[in-house]
């Protein structure tokens, strides 16, 4: 008896288990409907005013289907259909990698407009080092010259 | 051997000899090729390729075409290279063989100009780019960033390498340009003619010494005629140069710009400028001319750099000439001791 008692209550449990499952699979298939139905039917207020309430509620599991979504549709439909699936929930990882992006650029910008160092260097030096570099380019022009000449007369 | 013989054997030899001095002969006549080479084009060996190469030092100033090779034989946290090309002549800068560490703070950056003493020429008026885009650095992108072009006859080239063994080699090029404009003079005395075809731009010719200048031809937008009447006429004294800032044979380089108005309110006008920076915007008006020249019109100006800067509306061809000198000791004020008088003078 005991243990027919035992049966009952452990199939009881199994059944209440099931009866679980079931529902949660069917709140799944309930709210993969409504995101079909707002994707199918974009220009319906009536339906994104039902739908916006009940996907703000459940931003984490859509969240998480969204992924689910954009991967599994993607291959089948292209890019259309992830962006499109993506434009109903969050876009959150795309915002961070354009913030980023904006970040880094920024960054490279800051770092050339820097000002590099600047030689606090007299009139008198420059002119120093101006009048050597004006005799070594002579000197070259004089290489240059002789070399010509050698090329011309020499064999 | 009876005498016959030996005159025989004697003459045999001569007559050989004979023909081995005519075979010279031919030689020689064969070798004026040798002479008629020298009226020919052909290049016995090609000096074309022949590339200037030396050491680059932490403090340079590079006036040649060449490759500059730097390698830091110590931790060197501040270098610089000036490169100056002819008036008519822009500079090509290319990067290579670079062996530095830009995540440890190496660094190498290009310029569009020069920096001196945080003044930069050409001055941002007078530039055609923003001062970001003047500046190239290498580790912001090293794929692209290895060639740089100037605007102007003068570039320069910044760098630090804290780890010994680094380096990297400079190559300069320099490049004809049509129309310069912005020029800095390699020498303290020389001429030129400067030339703004239909452009609205700004551009100015620096001489870093104390100079006489000589304007020898100024041609402005239509004031072709010496009859024209000037619309300053109440501000000038002489028909030519429309506003000298002194008369008195000393004047400060610190003087205060406020009183001078010049030939501001003219699109197209030539002024004379002096300072002691190389920033043409922080340098002081010494004469302004806002009409065509005929004639000589002369100015000594003793400061540390001297410009004739030439402003153009871009409705007209606008053209400067003049020559300039290095002014010489005697001519320069002496400076009275322990005075904080500044020694830059124009007369």
């Amino acid at each position: 008896m005991d243990l027919l008692m035992d049966l009952i209550s452990s199939t009881n449990l199994l059944l209440l288990l099931l009866m679980m499952m079931m529902m949660m699979m069917m709140m799944k298939m309930f709210l993969w409907f409504l995101v079909l139905l707002t994707l199918l039917v974009p220009g319906s207020p009536k339906a994104e005013a039902a739908v916006s309430p009940l996907i703000l509620r459940h931003r984490p599991l859509l969240l998480h289907l969204d992924q689910e979504f954009f991967l599994q549709l993607r291959g089948a439909h292209g890019l259309s259909w992830s962006a499109a699936g993506s434009d109903v929930l969050s876009s959150s990882p795309r915002s961070t990698v354009a913030q980023r992006e904006e970040k880094e650029a920024t960054q490279k910008t800051r770092r050339s407009e820097e000002s590099p160092i600047s030689l606090d260097l007299t009139f008198h030096l420059l002119r120093e080092v101006l009048e050597m570099a004006r005799a070594e380019q002579v000197a070259q022009q004089e290489v240059r010259a002789n070399r010509r000449l050698m090329d011309v007369f020499g064999k | 051997m009876s005498p016959t013989l030996r005159a025989h054997l004697f003459f045999v030899l001569i007559s050989l000899s004979l023909k081995m001095g005519l075979s010279r002969y031919v030689e020689d006549i064969n070798s004026s090729d040798g002479l008629y080479s020298l009226l020919s084009m052909e290049k016995k060996r090609d000096s074309e390729d022949f590339v200037y190469r030396r050491p680059l030092r932490c403090m340079d100033m590079l006036a040649t075409d060449g490759h500059f090779t730097f390698v830091a034989s110590r931790p060197q946290l501040a270098c610089a290279t000036f490169i100056i090309a002819e008036p008519s002549e822009v500079i090509s800068l290319e990067l290579s063989d670079v062996s530095i560490d830009c995540s440890a703070g190496d660094f190498i950056k290009t310029f569009d100009g020069w920096v001196l003493k945080g003044e930069k020429f050409p001055s941002s008026e007078d530039h055609q780019l923003p001062v970001r885009q003047r500046y190239r650095d290498f580790c912001s992108n090293p794929e692209t960033e290895t060639t740089s072009r100037s605007s102007q006859n003068v570039a320069m080239v910044f760098f630090r390498l804290q780890t010994p063994g680094s380096g990297f080699t400079l190559s300069v090029k320099k490049l004809h340009n049509l129309f310069p404009c912005n020029i800095m003079s390699q020498n303290p005395e020389g001429d030129f003619t400067m030339v703004i075809p239909h452009q609205r731009r700004n551009c100015s010719f620096s001489i870093i010494y104390p100079v006489e200048i000589k304007l020898t031809g100024l041609s402005l937008g239509e004031a072709k005629r010496n009859d024209l009447i000037p619309q300053y006429r109440r501000h000038s004294h002489h028909p030519l140069i429309l506003r000298i800032q002194s008369v008195s044979d000393v004047i400060s380089c610190h003087i205060h710009k406020q009183l001078w108005s010049g030939c501001s309110g003219s699109g197209d006008y030539v002024e004379l400028l002096g300072g002691n920076g190389v920033d043409t915007s922080r340098m002081y008006p010494v004469a302004d001319l806002c009409y065509s020249l005929r004639g000589l019109a002369q100015m000594k100006i003793g400061c540390d750099n001297s410009v004739v800067r030439l402003v153009s509306s871009g409705n007209y061809i606008n053209q400067v000439s003049f020559q300039y000198r290095l002014l010489d000791h005697h001519e320069l004020p002496k400076s009275q001791e322990n005075s904080l008088d500044n020694f830059c003078t124009v007369e």
